[in-house]
C-alpha cells in the first residue's frame, strides 16, 4: 500500500506515486513539473498527459465498480458474517483510493453506514411470505469501513477482495 | 340472506384447466363485442373522441362511434374497431374493451372533471413470458408446476391524463392505502352477493356468498388507486384460481360500485360483464403505517403463489418422512424460540410424575398419560397394555387451563394429539392431526373431539356440558407478532367465517402486504379463550392449532407439518393486538 496517502473530501482518490488523481489534471502536472526541477519537453508533457488520462480512466472505472457494489440491493454477505442489506455514505469520514504503480492493482477504503440485518428464521408459510417481501427479523444501521482491492485484467477492473470492519463496537448510528 | 349455492370444491381445490394460447384466443372471441351488462350502460361517450396520454405507457386515441362501438389507435397506429361498455360514477367514466383478434384489452377510467386517467392494460397468455423473464433475471429455471397459466389475466397500470390540447395536468391518480382496513358487503345487479375486505394495500379478501356459499374466504393480489377522497379504483386478479380480472369504481359517499369482470370461469367460458352494486360498510379495522404514510409509493404488488410453490410429495415420500424423519420439539430438547415460537410461555412442569386420563366423545380417542418429566411422557389408548414414549411440551394459556401436544403412533399416515384440559371444570378437547388429505399427501387433516378428563386434583366434570364450536371470533382481526422486530415476523389473522380465516403479512412500513387464506375451525374453552385450528391447504400443508386467550392477547399452540425435511411437531407462541372487527355475521347466516 502506498506510503503517501492524502485525503481531503470524501471522494478524494489518491495514487501511490504521489500524483493526486482527485486534484485534477492540471494540478497534478504542476506537481510533477516541480519534482523534475526543469521545464518538461513536449514529449514528456504528452507522456504525462497520457498517464494522467489513463489514471483518470482507471479512477472512474474503479469508482463505477464501487458505485455498483454499494447500490446493489441484497449485497452479498461475503464481507463478513453479518448480512448487509444496503449501504449509505458515511459523510463524516473521507474515502480514499490508491492505484498501484503499473496501473494493474488498486485498493480503496469506503466509509459507510451499513444496514445490518438478521434473517427471519423458520420455513413456516408466514416466514416464507415475509421473506418474499424482503423482510428480516431485525435490522439496524452501524458505521463501518469497507476495504476493497481491485485488479485490472485485460484492461478491465474487477473487485478482488472485500473486507468490512465495523467502525467501533459502540458505533451504532440508528436502530431501524 | 340470499340463497347460497355451495360448490363441491372450494376455489383452491378447483383444477382450473391449463388452457393453450389458442384455446384462450378462442374463448376471447366472444368478447370482441364488448362486455355484457344486466343494467343500463353509459351512453355519454357516444359520438366523442378521447386522447389519453400515459406516463411511460401507451397513448390511446379513441373514437366512440356509438355507445357500444369504438375505434382505437394505439401510439398513433392504425385504428382498431372494438365493442365496448362504459359505466359512470359522477365525473368518472369507466370504459372496458378488448382488442379483437388479440388477447389484449384496456380498462380505462377517466375523470372528466380533472382530466386525469388511469389505464389498465390487460392481457392473457402473458404469465409464461413473465415467469421466464423473472427466472432469467434471477438466474434460475422457470417454473411451471401449475402450467403456463395462459388463462391468468396480466395487467399493467398506467397513470396519465386526457389530452385536451392545453396544458397537461400535473397531478395523477395514485396508489393508496386509504381503503385499507375497510370491509364492504356488496349486492350486485348480477344477483351476486359478495363480502370484500381491503385489509392490505396489495391484496384483498373476498367471500363469495352466492356462488360459493360463503364458507371460505380467498385472497387475490389487488391494486388500490385513489381518485379523490371518496372515489377509488379497486382491481384484483384471482391468481392461483381462475385468473379472472376485476376492476371496480368504489364510491364511498353513496357506497356504490361500478365494475367489470373479465376472465375464464371454471368451465373455461368467458366471463366478461359490467355490473353495478350497492354496498354496506361492515367495518373499518386499524391500519399500522406511520401517520403521513398514505401508500402512494407502495412498492411492487407481488403475487403470492402457494399453489405454484407447494411441492406435492408422493405417498411413498411422505411415508418415508413420517416414519423415519419425525421430530417433536427438538426431540425433547425444546423447540427453541425460532420461527413461530418467539414468544412461547414457560413450559409447564406441574404434571411431571402425574397421570392423566382423557375421554372424548363422537368417536374420538380415550388416552391415558403418565408424564415422566417436563418433556417426556408415556401414553396409551385406554384398554391397551403397552405404554409408548413421546416427547411433549405443555403450556398454560389461561389460569389452570393446560395445552400440550405429542406425536401418536409411528405409523402411516401419522398423527399427533393436541390436548387442552381445564383443571377448573374437568373438560378437555383433543385436536388430532393426521398427515394427508384427499388432495395431497403432505397436507394435514384435523379432527376435533370434545370430552372430559381425570387427573390428580381435577374436578368432577359436568355431565352434559362440553367445549364446543363457536362463531364468537368471526369478523375479528388480530395481529400476531411471533418474533421481536418491527414488523419482523408479524401477521394479522382475519377470522372471516366459522370455517376459514386469512393471514396478512405486514410490510416494512406497517402496511398490509401479501396474504392468503385457509380453512379454519373455532372452538370455545372459556369466555375469551378459544382453540383455533387451520390447515394451510394447497399452500404448505401445515396444521396450526392455537389456544388464544383474548384477555392476555397471547396464545399457546402447536404446528404439525410434513415435508421434505421430515415430519415436525413444534411450538407456536406469539403476542397479539386487536386490530378491529367486521360485523359480518348476518351475511353469513349467523346471529350477530
Amino acid at each position: 500500500m502506498s506510503a503517501s496517502k492524502q485525503t481531503n473530501t470524501r471522494r478524494a482518490f489518491l495514487t501511490q506515486g504521489g500524483a493526486a488523481l482527485g486534484a485534477g489534471v492540471a494540478a497534478t502536472a504542476s506537481a510533477s513539473d516541480l519534482a523534475s526541477g526543469s521545464a518538461p519537453s513536449r514529449h514528456d508533457e504528452l507522456e504525462q498527459l497520457r498517464r494522467q488520462l489513463a489514471e483518470a480512466q482507471d479512477r472512474e472505472a474503479i469508482r463505477q465498480l464501487q458505485r455498483t457494489f454499494l447500490s446493489t440491493p441484497g449485497v452479498p454477505p461475503s464481507l463478513s458474517a453479518a448480512y448487509h442489506r444496503s449501504y449509505r455514505p458515511d459523510t463524516r469520514r473521507p474515502d480514499a483510493l490508491w492505484v498501484r504503480e503499473g496501473g494493474l492493482q488498486a485498493s480503496s477504503t469506503v466509509y459507510v453506514e451499513a444496514e445490518v440485518c438478521t434473517p427471519l428464521q423458520g420455513d413456516s408459510t408466514i416466514a416464507t411470505m415475509a421473506r418474499l417481501q424482503g423482510q428480516v427479523a431485525d435490522s439496524h444501521w452501524e458505521a463501518g469501513r469497507i476495504d476493497i482491492t481491485y485488479i485490472k485484467t485485460a484492461g478491465v477492473w474487477q473487485t478482488a477482495t472485500l473486507a468490512y470492519t465495523r467502525h467501533h463496537p459502540d458505533g451504532d448510528i440508528h436502530h431501524g | 340472506m340470499a340463497k347460497r349455492t355451495y360448490r363441491p370444491l372450494q376455489m383452491h381445490r378447483i383444477a382450473y384447466s391449463d388452457l393453450t394460447e389458442s384455446q384462450v384466443a378462442q374463448a376471447l372471441r366472444a368478447g370482441a363485442t364488448g362486455p355484457t351488462s344486466k343494467g343500463p350502460v353509459s351512453k355519454s361517450l357516444s359520438g366523442t373522441r378521447l386522447k389519453i396520454v400515459t406516463d411511460g405507457g401507451p397513448t390511446l386515441e379513441y373514437t366512440f362511434r356509438t355507445a357500444t362501438e369504438l375505434a382505437l389507435s394505439e401510439n398513433g397506429g392504425n385504428a382498431i374497431k372494438a365493442g365496448y361498455g362504459a359505466l359512470e360514477d359522477r365525473s368518472l367514466v369507466m370504459v372496458s374493451h378488448l382488442l379483437p383478434g388479440t388477447q389484449r384489452g384496456y380498462q380505462v377510467v377517466v375523470d372528466s372533471h380533472t382530466g386525469l386517467a388511469t389505464v389498465f392494460e390487460v392481457s392473457f397468455s402473458g404469465y409464461a413470458a413473465a415467469e421466464i423473464a423473472a427466472a432469467t433475471e434471477a438466474k434460475r429455471e422457470p417454473q411451471f408446476r401449475n402450467g403456463r397459466r395462459h388463462r391468468e389475466v396480466q395487467r399493467k397500470v398506467w397513470f396519465g391524463h386526457v389530452d385536451r390540447g392545453g396544458v397537461a395536468p400535473v397531478a395523477r391518480h395514485t396508489y393508496t392505502n386509504r381503503l385499507e382496513g375497510k370491509g364492504i358487503h356488496w349486492q350486485q345487479d348480477t344477483d351476486i352477493e359478495i363480502l370484500e375486505f381491503y385489509v392490505s394495500v396489495t391484496f384483498s379478501n373476498f367471500i363469495e356468498l352466492t356462488r360459493f356459499g360463503g364458507e371460505m374466504t380467498v385472497c387475490a393480489p389487488t391494486d388500490y388507486i385513489m381518485v379523490n377522497d371518496h372515489q377509488f379504483i379497486y382491481s384484483r386478479i384471482e391468481c392461483e384460481f381462475s385468473g379472472t380480472f376485476t376492476l371496480q369504481l368504489i364510491n364511498v359517499f353513496d357506497l356504490t360500485q361500478k365494475g367489470v369482470r373479465l376472465g375464464l370461469n371454471e368451465q373455461d367460458a368467458l366471463e366478461y360483464y359490467l355490473y353495478t352494486g350497492k354496498g354496506t360498510v361492515t367495518g373499518q379495522i386499524a391500519s399500522f403505517e406511520a401517520f403521513g404514510n398514505n401508500g402512494e409509493t407502495r412498492g411492487p404488488r407481488r403475487v403470492y403463489r402457494p399453489l405454484e410453490t407447494f411441492e406435492v410429495m408422493t405417498d411413498a415420500e411422505v411415508k418415508d418422512q413420517v416414519l423415519n424423519h419425525a421430530h417433536a420439539f427438538g426431540d425433547g430438547k425444546g423447540s427453541g424460540a425460532a420461527g413461530m415460537g418467539g414468544y412461547k410461555s414457560e413450559i409447564v412442569t406441574r404434571f411431571a410424575g402425574k397421570t392423566l386420563q382423557v375421554r372424548t366423545e363422537g368417536g374420538g380417542p380415550a388416552l391415558e398419560y403418565a408424564f415422566t418429566d417436563e418433556r417426556n411422557l408415556k401414553w396409551r389408548y385406554t384398554g391397551d397394555t403397552p405404554w409408548r414414549d413421546a416427547f411433549y411440551e405443555m403450556y398454560e394459556p389461561d389460569d389452570e387451563l393446560y395445552f400440550f401436544a405429542h406425536l401418536l403412533d409411528a405409523e402411516f399416515p401419522r398423527s399427533c394429539a393436541m390436548v387442552a384440559f381445564d383443571m377448573k371444570n374437568g373438560l378437555a378437547t383433543v385436536v388430532k392431526g393426521t398427515t394427508g388429505t384427499p388432495f395431497r399427501n403432505n397436507e394435514t387433516t384435523p379432527h376435533y373431539y370434545f370430552g372430559t378428563f381425570q387427573a390428580e386434583g381435577s374436578p368432577t366434570p359436568p355431565t352434559y356440558l362440553r367445549h364446543g364450536w363457536t362463531d364468537e371470533m368471526v369478523g375479528e382481526c388480530v395481529t400476531w407478532n411471533y418474533q421481536r422486530g418491527n414488523p419482523g415476523l408479524t401477521s394479522m389473522h382475519f377470522y372471516a367465517t366459522p370455517s376459514t380465516y386469512s393471514w396478512i403479512i405486514f410490510q416494512p412500513d406497517g402496511s398490509g402486504g401479501m396474504q392468503w387464506s385457509s380453512p379454519g375451525w373455532y372452538s370455545k374453552l372459556r369466555d375469551g379463550v378459544y382453540i383455533m385450528a387451520w390447515v394451510e391447504e394447497a399452500c404448505n400443508g401445515t396444521l396450526g392449532v392455537i389456544c388464544f386467550n383474548q384477555r392476555l392477547m397471547h396464545d399457546a399452540g402447536f404446528g404439525f407439518h410434513v415435508g421434505r425435511n421430515g415430519l415436525s411437531l413444534s411450538v407456536i407462541g406469539a403476542r397479539a393486538r386487536h386490530a378491529g372487527k367486521f360485523d359480518i355475521k348476518p351475511y353469513l347466516g349467523l346471529k350477530a
